[in-house]
């Protein structure tokens, strides 16, 4: 039987298209769509940059290629002017708390967070304890994780205030969209995104205490290392690794092969606070910089992000989130977080446990979609198991009501499928704070799945925001 | 807690005082030459309550005009790089310390709940070993600065003194699971078993009287006060006795961390000496 062809679906065929959801040309009588042939080629020119990431498994290590999602997300003005504000006044709020956590320590006398969440977490580092980072920036770029539910209702499910990556796959797949459909992506009409290194440099600028900028990369194995030198890059400063920069005296500088230094005001390093420094942290490691930490100590070197971060990010600290936005602001938290249990609270413990089953229960030590368990998945002997390490050590778990999120559409096989995703949205925190027009789609490889991360095979998608 | 301490009787109200003479000197040699050596040093005595610093030398050598730094506990510390050719690093100091006190008053810079929390080299697993079981319940002792001291003698008592059965990386638990150890695996093993039991401790690295080399031991905190305790020779830390470096574990008060570029073979040569000289 023949279907009618409708709006807002694909027509099927060599000369079929996918209409791009949201459908904002319904009111003005067009079509916003991407033709298949398109897709196909904006599918081989991804495929040129081979644009991968590293998996750990079974303790080797695979150059994975990450899946493109070749129909963007579209985010409306007035959505993404909710998610701006949510954002900012988030990043703002944990950029306080940070400072307050390694100085004063208000927050803990007022008891709006227990001290057993900051001072039993491994990542509050007591090597960074009083140290005022340039511009008293501590989350210079933040990548905060959202979902939208079936409702439309926005939730934060995770932030990430270390060593954010992703940006750089949207980056390149905006460019894809601009060599192979200029015409769409102009009508439609999408923010332009492709200035983020640009809005990164500022950023740096705006921390430096005196000298250049340099992205510090770990080495070309590292998992992101595509990101770190197309970065780089784009933002016109030099690319580095620990042996490229040397502390002497009172301040870090870049020796160029020329034998020439130069003095280093800002380092985005890409790689983790127990790397950074083998004279404070890890003694064996090679990757860092001896005495860094000692020139960040005295106000001469911006670190983006801060050292310590941890501590913002922490799965259990997610919880306190909203409490410290009005503790620090004096305001509703604008974005709200998917609903969250403490364990460490004998009443939510014991709304946990008995809710095992529809709940999902997190282990705060664990990243990256490892340590995440769906209750209604498990066997009642299991479900048992992790009842007793629940009652064991409450602390380290957090329980979440599931939250159904929204599907979008994937383009697979010359048919649209939906699949679950959720977006990583970069805040940038310089002078002002500024949410990046566009942002990391992640959606899952497989029907259903609410797992979405890169290293549990999911896939990503650029983020197109429309203005008005 | 509203009882007013009941350690009258113990040795830490005794008079601490005493002059001392400290020589410390460290010789490292290469054998092939290194450069760009960067290093980071702990050659200051803290600024303590403990005793008085009446003078104070201290050298690196090649010359490198040094910095200095003050570590997240307050004490300071020294770094450097030395680019050029060398097949000698040679550190020291030399210092006259009065003592005054055998306890330490002084605000802490940190909040002290980070000497409660493990860490990789103090982490203790009580349940293979059988005299550890008498610590099993984590409970918080009515006596804290007694208690740590009867878990001093325990370790005295179960552990031998043994060099060359450990290294600067093991970890507490493996030296109880061997029985021996050094100074710095009693020191972790009487901080896991003050930290298990909510008595906050941290570790330090110095000098004792008559030692060739350093020495470490333990500070617990009790009521407002840092108490020493010294498990390698099961004695209070009354007098005779010269901190250098305090931290969490023994990797946060090695006095020596240095990085270069290449592999050598490095012989080291150190010579403490500690004497007390009077009045």
């Amino acid at each position: 039987m023949q279907k009618t062809q409708q709006r807002g679906h694909s027509r099927r065929g060599p000369g079929g298209y996918v209409v791009l959801e949201p459908d904002v040309g319904a009111g003005k009588n067009r079509e916003f769509k991407l033709g298949y042939s398109d897709l196909d080629r904006l599918k081989a020119y991804l495929n040129r940059y081979a644009i991968t990431f590293g998996l750990f498994q079974d303790n080797t290590f695979h150059d994975r290629l990450f899946p493109f999602g070749t129909v963007p997300r579209v985010i409306g003005p007035w959505e993404f002017d909710t998610l701006e504000k949510g954002l900012r006044q988030r990043v703002h709020a944990l950029n306080l708390f940070l400072h307050d956590i390694y100085h004063e320590r208000k927050v803990l006398r007022d008891k709006i967070v227990p001290e057993e969440f900051v001072f039993a977490c491994p990542a509050y580092l007591p090597e960074v304890y009083g140290v005022r980072p340039p511009a008293n920036v501590y989350a210079h770029l933040s990548g905060i994780d959202l979902v939208q539910a079936s409702d439309g209702t926005w939730f934060i499910l995770e932030d990430n205030l270390r060593v954010p990556s992703g940006a750089s796959y949207p980056l390149i797949a905006r460019e894809a969209y601009h060599t192979v459909c200029p015409g769409l992506i102009s009508d439609m009409p999408v923010r332009e995104s492709r200035d983020y290194p640009q809005m990164l440099g500022r950023v740096m600028d705006d921390v430096n205490p005196g000298g250049i900028s340099v992205v510090l990369s770990p080495g070309r194995f590292n998992a992101a290392f595509f990101e770190h030198s197309y970065l780089a890059e784009k933002m016109g400063v030099p690319l580095v690794f620990g042996n490229d920069l040397e502390v002497d005296g009172e301040y870090v500088y870049f020796k160029d092969v020329g034998g020439h230094r130069e003095r280093v005001g800002a380092v985005y390093r890409r790689l983790s606070d127990e790397y950074l420094d083998p004279m404070v942290f890890e003694p064996d490691s090679i990757i860092g910089v001896p005495n860094l930490m000692s020139v960040y100590r005295k106000g001469n070197v911006a670190i983006i992000n801060a050292v310590g971060n941890g501590i913002a990010d922490d799965k259990g600290i997610y919880y306190f989130v909203p409490a410290l936005i009005k503790y620090y602001l004096g305001e509703e938290a604008i974005l709200r977080n998917a609903p969250t249990y403490l364990p460490f609270f004998e009443r939510d413990r014991n709304h946990v446990l008995q809710n095992l089953h529809r709940l999902v229960i997190k282990d705060v030590a664990e990243a990256g979609g490892y340590g995440v368990v769906f209750g209604s998945m498990l066997s009642a002997d299991k479900r048992r198991l992790l009842a007793d390490a629940i009652r064991a050590e409450p602390r380290r778990f957090i329980g979440q009501e599931v939250v159904e999120f929204r599907s979008l559409q994937v383009f697979d096989q010359h048919k649209v499928v939906r699949r679950r995703a959720d977006l990583r949205a970069y805040v940038l925190h310089g002078k002002d704070i500024s949410v990046w027009p566009s942002g990391l789609t992640r959606y899952a490889m497989d029907r259903g799945s609410m797992i979405v991360n890169s290293s549990q095979g999911g896939g990503f998608k650029d983020t197109w925001v429309l203005s008005l | 807690m509203s009882s007013s301490p009941q350690f009258t009787d113990l040795e830490y109200e005794r008079s601490a005082d005493g002059v001392y003479k400290l020589n410390y000197d460290v010789r490292a040699e290469m054998d092939t030459p290194i450069r760009n050596h960067a290093w980071c040093l702990r050659l200051s005595l803290p600024d303590d309550d403990f005793f008085e610093v009446e003078h104070f030398s201290r050298y690196v050598e090649p010359e490198c005009s040094p910095s200095t730094a003050v570590d997240y506990l307050g004490q300071e510390y020294s770094y450097g790089l030395v680019r050029e050719d060398h097949s000698v690093f040679r550190y020291g100091l030399s210092a006259t310390i009065r003592q005054h006190s055998s306890y330490g008053r002084r605000p802490d810079t940190v909040p002290i709940q980070i000497f409660l929390r493990s860490d990789r080299l103090t982490e203790l697993d009580h349940k293979n070993i059988p005299w550890l079981a008498a610590f099993q319940s984590p409970d918080k002792p009515k006596d804290p600065l007694e208690w740590s001291i009867g878990a001093m003698h325990e370790i005295t008592q179960n552990m031998i003194y043994l060099t060359g059965t450990t290294n600067y990386s093991t970890p507490a638990g493996d030296a109880v699971s061997q029985g021996s150890g050094v100074c710095q695996d009693f020191a972790h093993i009487l901080i896991g078993l003050c930290r298990a039991h909510g008595v906050p401790a941290r570790y330090v690295n110095g000098f004792f009287v008559g030692e060739g080399e350093t020495h470490a031991w333990v500070e617990v905190f009790v009521q407002g006060r840092w108490y020493g305790l010294d498990p390698t020779h099961n004695r209070l830390v009354v007098q005779d006795y010269v901190p250098l470096a305090r931290g969490r574990n023994a990797e946060d008060c090695s006095l020596n961390r240095g990085v270069w570029s290449s592999v050598v073979q490095q012989h080291q040569r150190i010579s403490a000496s500690l004497v007390e000289v009077g009045e």
